[in-house]
């Protein structure tokens, strides 16, 4: 009963103040407000995160591919494989050097931040290295050229908890295949 | 100030937006109104869990008298002869002797020190004398010091008494608190209504069954927990003996109903006979679980 | 016409005094809602005394019976002569005793150890009606003893509950001990972990069959994630899917005929049904968005899965004859991994709120949300053990990820990993 009076009381300022109220912005998306919590707490799990990162560099016999020095990574928002205008440039530039390089297959992988289930976020990495290779197409490179693949949060580029690592793991990169 | 609003009174009538603010004032006030007192939400109606009072101690009865926690007037009149008689004594040599009562005993001769502090008792007494004592012969001055020592050891000597009675007094005050007022505290249920000391014969066999009932509820389908209920008829003898049961329905869960066999074994006994012999229709459920769960 | 309301009036009066009248009072919860339950030691009964054998079979047997939640232990420093003494038998049992210390039911045994070869006898008793629950023999090597106590322990639930507990069962996981995220298998209690997959790749998100006797998982060994399947027993291991793209979040129906995964060979991440030789059967999603994670129900009519084709993540329901599909869960912004629980009523998920992932579970309907767990950190991946009484799950809340085990209402979790490693994605296998 007292929740259901208090209820009443809210319900009544709410409706009196409604006016002024009414018009405040709800902050958009969940990402951007957890940035400086999580950043603060930081040191520690770095220095941690290390220790792990030993062990599966030397993991990294995982079969990869060669970096390619012409192509540059593009970035991504949080849960999101839409390009970005800046992704969008860096992606021309790189359908630009494809175009130099006529005989080179490339492969286009897909990762993302720690956060998110690990099984959504290999989807989402495939949407992400998908959402570059079919710009790139309309950019007039073959898709036979270009092949996708995700690695979701397993290959983060920095090991770290914070929004800087996470900004720089949610990309997609691209490399050459032999 | 009763006039001037008149006026104003009068110039806002003129004013063709006052009726429609009367009216948007009137329907706000409407509105708080109506939702202070009509329910908007429909009540919910909540499970509210029973409140059992039970006192393994005392005798269960058929009419409890009602209980309350505060002693009865009853245990007073013990106290109190003794507390006015340290109260009337003391205010003369309040408090003050009972430390130069210590030191008299160890070192009972000088009379003369005890002098600074027993200042109550020493002043109305020095005053007198030492004009007369400066002049006249020395016999006299001793005979007179004497008998004031006298006076003064008789004062402190009693003073002590006073305070070892005084002590005595409390700490009888104390047992007898300690003692008497459990004895004195009606007994009974918060809402009582008859006049036996005790408390509710069913209050206290159904804590006692209660008690006995041992049910994990990780041993049932979590989500039908509030429908599960059994029925079981007991009867007890005077004696607070189970003479016959039998159960009448049963929920259909196995670990419900065999919870159920055990706490009435288990009751067999009562740790009290009853006023009268007893038969009682126990209904067994998990209600109170649920609502803890909601 | 007065004197009849008269006399009514009396009868009312008389009848609640009348000693023939039933007086109705209603109990609503029981005095104590964890079993009383003293846990002796085992005694040997021939060949040597093992304090090994007894210990650990004591020590086995307590963490699976107090993660059940069913108990309270009675302190084994209160006991009694009668947990010196052999007798199993009920009239040998000591029962007053027991009933002294306020046990209503009691575990006693014996072991025999000879050379490598371990007997255990276990008992269960009911004290308050002095009787035999079960009995169970066990046969065996000495290094079969914690097999044998998760195994009574089984015994012990199933006795009281009339459903076997899920302690004999296997946890299979991710972990990244050797080098490489690989699969390993380990007891239900964190123990005697094998490494099962040397892929040194990627491998993810593994799964039983019903059956038990075999596990699909993803694996990144030919340079992209395809589904595998292995048989526990023998080691045999074969490619089921290797379409381009994704093939992950493999998931044998309940019937073993049908597998669900997610596959992106057309250019969106989709549910598919395979048949168990890999064909696909069936397409089951289709939308613009993420569709991934099915997880069947246990009649294997429905897929719960998790799609962001209203915005953000969100689990929905999808009928796999009918095609109707709902939405499941309406709050929060990222809701992900579903798990059908083996009942049929409950779902599990975890839900990111405040940056932190926690576990939940809800009606298939979308009512009675409960969340589950609290306090720091990441609790993610949740799956349910056979009997639905458990949740197995991974979170980073020690600052580093481990596997732990709750009940079902998220009390009593525990860790089972060492955080030496890195340990994810748990599965729990059926009881075998």
């Amino acid at each position: 009963m007292k929740t259901m009076q208090m209820l009443k009381v809210v319900l009544v300022v709410l409706f009196l103040f409604g006016g002024l109220v009414g018009c405040a912005k709800t902050p958009p998306v969940s990402a951007v407000e957890d940035q400086a919590k999580v950043a603060q707490s930081d040191m520690s799990q770095q220095e941690e995160a290390k220790g792990v990162d030993d062990k599966s560099m030397q993991g990294e016999a995982v079969p990869s591919h060669e970096a390619m020095a012409g192509m540059q990574r593009i970035y991504f928002d949080f849960d999101q494989f839409t390009l970005s205008d800046e992704a969008r440039s860096i992606l021309a530039e790189n359908a630009k050097y494809l175009q130099t390089m006529n005989d080179v297959q490339v492969v286009i992988e897909g990762h993302c931040d720690e956060r998110g289930s690990d099984e959504y976020n290999l989807a989402l990495g495939e949407s992400r290295a998908l959402a570059a290779k079919s710009y790139l197409v309309s950019l007039g490179i073959s898709s036979s050229r270009l092949s996708v693949i995700s690695y979701g949060e397993e290959k983060p580029l920095v090991n770290a908890s914070n929004e800087d690592a996470w900004a720089q793991n949610r990309r997609a990169e691209f490399k050459a295949v032999k | 100030m009763s006039v001037v609003p008149l006026r104003q009174n009068n110039t806002f009538h003129k004013d063709p937006k006052f009726g429609r603010l009367l009216l948007v004032s009137l329907i706000a006030h409407v509105l708080v109104l109506v939702v202070f007192s009509v329910d908007l939400f429909g009540t919910k109606v909540r499970y509210k869990p029973p409140v059992y009072y039970v006192d393994l101690i005392h005798k269960p009865v058929l009419n409890p008298q009602a209980g309350r926690p505060d002693p009865r007037p009853v245990s007073k009149p013990k106290p109190e002869p003794v507390k006015p008689a340290a109260q009337t004594v003391t205010p003369a040599v309040p408090r003050e002797p009972v430390k130069p009562e210590v030191k008299p005993l160890v070192k009972p001769t000088p009379a003369a020190e005890p002098k600074p502090k027993p200042k109550p008792a020493e002043k109305p007494v020095p005053k007198p004398t030492e004009k007369p004592v400066a002049k006249p012969v020395q016999a006299k001055e001793q005979k007179l010091q004497s008998a004031l020592d006298e006076i003064r050891e008789r004062q402190a000597r009693e003073a002590e008494r006073e305070a070892l009675k005084d002590k005595l007094a409390k700490l009888r005050d104390s047992v007898g608190a300690a003692a008497t007022v459990p004895a004195d505290v009606p007994v009974g249920m918060p809402d009582g209504q008859g006049d036996e000391v005790g408390v509710s014969a069913l209050a206290f066999v159904q804590a006692f069954i209660q008690q006995n009932w041992v049910l994990s509820p990780y041993l049932l389908d979590q989500s039908r927990i509030a429908d599960f209920e059994a029925v079981a008829t007991l009867n007890y003898s005077a004696s607070g003996s189970l003479t016959s049961y039998s159960v009448d329905r049963l929920s259909g869960n196995k670990q419900f109903d065999d919870s159920l066999k055990t706490a009435i074994v288990k009751s067999r006994q009562l740790a009290q006979p009853l006023p009268k012999e007893l038969k009682l229709v126990v209904t067994f459920n998990l209600k109170d679980i649920a609502a803890a769960r909601r | 016409m007065l004197l009849r309301c008269f006399m009514v009036f009396l009868i009312s009066l008389a009848l609640p005094w009348s000693s023939l009248a039933a007086t109705q009072i209603e109990i609503s919860a029981p005095g104590e809602q964890s079993i009383p339950l003293a846990l002796t030691t085992f005694l040997p009964d021939k060949g040597p005394q093992s304090e090994k054998i007894s210990g650990e079979f004591n020590e086995v047997l307590l963490a699976d019976l107090d993660l059940s939640g069913l108990f309270r232990f009675v302190a084994p420093k209160a006991f009694l002569d009668d947990a010196e003494r052999i007798g199993l038998f009920s009239t040998q049992v000591n029962f007053p005793q027991w009933r002294l210390l306020g046990a209503e039911t009691l575990i006693k045994g014996t072991y025999a150890l000879e050379g490598e070869k371990l007997i255990v006898e276990a008992r269960l008793f009911d004290v308050v009606n002095r009787r035999l629950l079960t009995g169970r023999r066990y046969v065996g090597e000495a290094k079969d003893v914690r097999r044998m106590a998760h195994a009574f322990a089984d015994q012990v639930l199933k006795e009281l509950t009339g459903e076997e507990g899920p302690f004999s069962a296997r946890i299979a996981y991710i972990s990244n001990q050797s080098g490489h995220s690989e699969l390993w298998l380990m007891d239900v209690d964190g123990h005697r972990p094998i490494r099962l997959t040397n892929h040194r790749s990627i491998v993810l998100n593994p799964d039983f069959s019903p059956h038990g006797k075999e596990l699909l998982f993803t694996s990144y060994r030919a340079n992209n994630p395809d589904l595998y399947r292995k048989e526990i027993y023998s080691g045999k291991e074969a490619k089921l899917s290797y379409k381009p793209g994704l093939n992950v979040a493999g998931r044998m129906a309940p019937s073993e005929r049908e597998i669900a995964l997610t596959l992106s060979k057309d250019g969106n991440p989709e549910i598919y049904l395979l048949d168990t030789s890999g064909r696909i059967r069936k397409r089951i999603t289709d939308s613009w968005g993420i569709d991934s994670d099915p997880s069947w129900s246990p009649d294997g009519n429905r897929l719960a899965f998790i799609s962001n084709r209203q915005g953000n993540p969100h689990v929905f329901i999808t009928d796999i004859f009918t095609g109707r599909t709902t939405r499941l869960t309406t709050k929060g912004k990222y809701n992900a991994t579903p798990a059908w629980g083996p009942k049929g009523d409950r779902i599990a998920f975890t839900r990111q709120e405040g940056g932190r992932f926690d576990i939940y579970t809800i009606n298939t309907d979308g009512t009675d949300e409960r969340r589950l767990t609290f306090g720091t950190g990441n609790s993610e991946h949740p799956r349910w053990s056979p009997d639905g009484r458990f949740l197995i799950y991974s979170s980073d809340k020690g600052g580093k990820r481990g596997i732990y085990v709750m009940r079902s209402d998220g009390t009593g979790s525990r860790r089972l990993t060492t955080l030496e490693s890195d340990s994810r994605h748990p599965a729990w296998s059926p009881r075998w």
